[in-house]
C-alpha cells in the first residue's frame, strides 16, 4: 500500500501539469516528456548544491521547455504539435549533452524521510493548483481550451493565458521527473518514454469518473488513483506490464470513440 | 453620436473612400445601414468604432462615441459554449490579464430581458439556439458598460426565426436607451424592427462612397 502511495505521489505533479496543459488548454503537448526528463537532468546537475537550488533548477528546466514551446507557437506561429516535437528534439539533445551518458546513478539527501517529503510536495502542489483552478486564470485555461478566439474577441491577452498554463504545467512535469529520479536513484535518457500516454490515460479516467469539464482538482487526483488501480488490477489479472502502454493506447482510443458518439454535438469537448 | 465632415482614405495615395460625410445617430434608436457588397459598410463601422489601419488617412470629427462596441457576425467566437449562460456573463468581466489570485466577479444579469426571451441562464450555452447565443454575446459586450453598439450582420448565420429573435432583442435594447446601428441585408426584417434612420451606402463610379439617410 505504501509503495502504491509512493507511486501516486511520484506521478501526481505530472498529472496536475498534464491536466492544465492537455485537458484544460486542450493542447497536444508531447513536450511534457522533455520537461519530465529535464527536471531529472537538472536535479542531477545540481545534486551537490543543496535542495533549494536543486528544486529551483528543476522548476527552471520545466519553465525553459514551457517557454520554448510557447514561443515557437505564439511568436513564430508554428502549429502546436510541431512546436512540441521541436522542443522534444532540442531538449533531448540538451539532456544527452548534459548527462554524457544514457543512464546515470545519483543520490539526493532529503531533509526528511522520503515519504514525508513526497507527501509534503504532493499536498503543497495539489493545494496550489486547487486554488489556481478556482481563480480567474484557472477558468481562463478552460475557456482557452473551449474557444481560443474568446480572448481576442474580448480584447484580452490569450497568449498570456496560454504561456502561463504552459509554464505551470511544464514546471509540474519537471518536478515529477525529479521525484522519479531521486526515488529510483538514477537518471535515464529514456525515462520519459510513454509519459504522455500516462498523462492522457490518467486525465481521461479522471474525467470519466468526475464527468466535469469545469476546472476541477478532482480530475487529476482521481485520475492518478484510478490509473494506478487499473494498473494493479491488470497486474493481478496477469497482464505483463511490458504491454501496459499498448493497453493504455487502446483504452484512450475506446474512450475517444465512445465519447465522440455520445457527444456528437460537441465532440471536441471530451477535453483531451 | 455625431459624425461631422468625415473623410477617409485607405492610405495617403488612395482615392477618397468617404468625403465630407455627416450624420447623427439618435440615442435610444435602432438604426439600419444598407448597401450592396463592397459599398463600404464594414469600413464605415470600423471608422466609427475607431479601428482603422495605421496607414489610413482620417479627417473630420466623431463625437459621443466613448462607450462604443463593434460586434461582428462571428458571435460564436465570443462565447465559451461548454459553460452556462451565467458563467459566460461572468467571463465577460475578465481583465486583460486574468489573475491567479482573484476570482470571477459577480455580474448584473439583465434578468428582466432574459425572462422576456425565455433564456435559462443555467443551461450550457451549446444547448441554446443560435439566436439565444447571439443575445448572450451582445449581453457580454454590454457588461463592459457600452452604450452604443455597431453590429455587422448579426443575423447572417441565423435562420429566420432566430434572426427575428435577435432583432426583437435589439429593439428592446433601443427601448432601454442603447443606440444601435445594424448592418443587415434583410430589408423586411429591418423594416419590422428598426426604430431609427435607415442609411443607404452607395458606391459611385469614381469609387467614392456616399451615404443617403432614408426613412
Amino acid at each position: 500500500m505504501l509503495a502504491l502511495l509512493e507511486q501516486a505521489l511520484l506521478i501526481l505533479p505530472l498529472i496536475l501539469g498534464a491536466y492544465i496543459v492537455i485537458s484544460l488548454l486542450e493542447l497536444p503537448d508531447l513536450s511534457l516528456e522533455s520537461s519530465y526528463l529535464l527536471g531529472a537532468v537538472m536535479a542531477f546537475m545540481t545534486k551537490d548544491k543543496g535542495l533549494a537550488i536543486m528544486l529551483s533548477s528543476v522548476i527552471g528546466g520545466g519553465l525553459l521547455v514551457g517557454a520554448f514551446v510557447g514561443i515557437l507557437n505564439r511568436l513564430f506561429r508554428l502549429p502546436f504539435l510541431i512546436s512540441a516535437m521541436m522542443a522534444n528534439g532540442v531538449f533531448y539533445g540538451l539532456a544527452s549533452y548534459l548527462l554524457q551518458g544514457g543512464f546515470i546513478h545519483f543520490e539526493v539527501s532529503l531533509p526528511v524521510e522520503e515519504m514525508y517529503f513526497l507527501l509534503a510536495v504532493g499536498i503543497l502542489l495539489a493545494l496550489t493548483v486547487l486554488f489556481l483552478l478556482r481563480s480567474q486564470l484557472g477558468y481562463s485555461f478552460a475557456i482557452y481550451g473551449n474557444n481560443p478566439f474568446f480572448f481576442e474577441r474580448h480584447g484580452l491577452n490569450g497568449s498570456y493565458v496560454l504561456l502561463f498554463g504552459l509554464l505551470l504545467g511544464h514546471s509540474l512535469a519537471a518536478v515529477s521527473g525529479f521525484l522519479f529520479a531521486q526515488s529510483n536513484g538514477f537518471v535515464d535518457l529514456t525515462m520519459q518514454t510513454g509519459i504522455v500516454l500516462t498523462c492522457i490515460t490518467a486525465v481521461i479516467l479522471g474525467k470519466l469518473v468526475t464527468r466535469s469539464f469545469r476546472p476541477n482538482i478532482l480530475v487529476p487526483l482521481l485520475g492518478v488513483v484510478f490509473y494506478l488501480s487499473l494498473q494493479q488490477l491488470l497486474l493481478k489479472l496477469g497482464l505483463n506490464l511490458r504491454y501496459f502502454n499498448a493497453f493504455q493506447a487502446l483504452l484512450i482510443l475506446a474512450t475517444l470513440l465512445i465519447g465522440q458518439k455520445r457527444y456528437q454535438r460537441n465532440p471536441l469537448h471530451l477535453g483531451v | 453620436m455625431e459624425i461631422t465632415n468625415l473623410s477617409y482614405r485607405h492610405h495617403k495615395k488612395a482615392p477618397l473612400f468617404f468625403d465630407g460625410m455627416s450624420f447623427h445617430l439618435e440615442k435610444g434608436r435602432l438604426h439600419a445601414l444598407h448597401g450592396k457588397n463592397g459599398s463600404g459598410k464594414t469600413v464605415l463601422l470600423q471608422v466609427l468604432y475607431g479601428k482603422v489601419p495605421e496607414e489610413a488617412v482620417l479627417e473630420g470629427e466623431v463625437t459621443g462615441n466613448e462607450a462604443i462596441a463593434l460586434v461582428n457576425q462571428r458571435f460564436d467566437q465570443m462565447i465559451a459554449d461548454q459553460f452556462s449562460f451565467e458563467e459566460n456573463m461572468r467571463f465577460a468581466l475578465l481583465p486583460k490579464h486574468p489573475s491567479p489570485f482573484s476570482f470571477l466577479k459577480a455580474t448584473s444579469l439583465y434578468r428582466e430581458l432574459l425572462t422576456i426571451f425565455s433564456i435559462d441562464i443555467h443551461r450550457p450555452v451549446h444547448t441554446l439556439s443560435g439566436g439565444q447565443r447571439q443575445i448572450l454575446s451582445l449581453l457580454m459586450v454590454l457588461q463592459k458598460n457600452k452604450k452604443i453598439l455597431l453590429l455587422d450582420e448579426p443575423t447572417a448565420a441565423l435562420d429566420e426565426e432566430n434572426a427575428k429573435l435577435v432583432f426583437a432583442f435589439l429593439q428592446e435594447l433601443a427601448y432601454r436607451g442603447f443606440t444601435l446601428l445594424v448592418v443587415c441585408h434583410d430589408r423586411e426584417l429591418v423594416s419590422e424592427y428598426a426604430t431609427g434612420v435607415h442609411f443607404y451606402l452607395d458606391k459611385r463610379p469614381d469609387g467614392l462612397r456616399v451615404l443617403h439617410p432614408g426613412g
